[in-house]
């Protein structure tokens, strides 16, 4: 077996895979970035990403748990609804 | 938690922002092992497999009092870890030394001469070998119930990551609507 039958990285779907999530992550990324403030996106990382539990953000922020959650809805509703009016 | 709520209630609740932490762990699993095709469920799929890419790739990202301030709740974890460790490694030495010490003594007959073995643990001294025995029991216990927090913490990582890898159909659909 040569070199030339060695399929290469770009070939294996492992790497379709990987390019489709940095994709999705890039993608992502752009709708917080653009569209959650400074404040709800530090929330919504500290919980969705850094798994901080709603009294520690709120003692963080200086808010309450409930405020926290409805930050947190909002925010992921944002987003959810930027994928859906997404062009398919 | 209810062990027998749907994926559609999770994710409800999630976009409610009504899920605990350990809810939301429970939510990431079923997403990475359920077909459903739902609109809902690709939408939290792509949520959520975001912020697990997130983890991976910027552990640290652009927020400044971020980067200084891991998780508390992670980072008392270790500490407590870290400290049971160091308290089990001083008896360990204080026993073995206590043993050197006197070659041609057992610990029962330790009990009766008084001064075989000595710990201190957490503020607690005490040459009673039982009670010593009752310490590295409890230390050792605690240390497996830390280390056990230890291995979930892995494992709910190992989850996340297999959501990014193994799907390359989940995730297809969502990139194409953002070309």
């Amino acid at each position: 077996m040569s070199i030339d039958d060695v399929p290469s990285l770009q070939d294996t779907p492992d790497y379709d895979s990987r390019a489709e999530t940095a994709d999705i992550y890039q993608s992502v990324k752009a709708l917080i970035d653009a569209n959650l403030s400074q404040r709800d996106r530090e929330i919504i990382y500290l919980r969705d990403r850094d798994g901080w539990e709603f009294e520690e953000i709120a003692a963080r922020y200086n808010i309450t748990e409930a405020n926290v959650r409805v930050i947190l809805s909002r925010a992921r509703r944002t987003i959810r609804q930027l994928y859906l009016q997404s062009p398919k | 938690m209810n062990d027998n709520m749907t994926l559609h209630q999770l994710i409800q609740l999630y976009f409610d922002g009504e899920t605990t932490l350990a809810q939301e762990r429970q939510l990431r699993t079923m997403l990475s092992l359920s077909d459903d095709r739902s609109a809902e469920a690709e939408e939290a799929r792509a949520l959520l497999s975001f912020f697990s890419a997130s983890r991976s790739i910027e552990p640290a990202q652009q927020l400044p009092a971020m980067s200084h301030s891991p998780k508390p709740i992670a980072r008392k974890r270790l500490k407590a870890f870290r400290n049971l460790v160091a308290a089990a490694v001083a008896i360990a030495v204080l026993l073995g030394g206590a043993m050197l010490w006197f070659p041609s003594a057992s610990l029962s007959a330790g009990a009766d001469s008084g001064c075989l073995a000595y710990a201190r643990v957490q503020g607690e001294s005490t040459h009673d070998p039982s009670r010593i025995d009752d310490l590295i029991f409890s230390q050792l216990s605690e240390m497996s119930d830390a280390a056990g927090d230890v291995r979930q913490s892995v494992d709910e990582e190992l989850v996340n990551m297999s959501i990014l890898l193994n799907q390359p159909e989940k995730t297809k659909g969502l990139s194409s609507r953002h070309p």
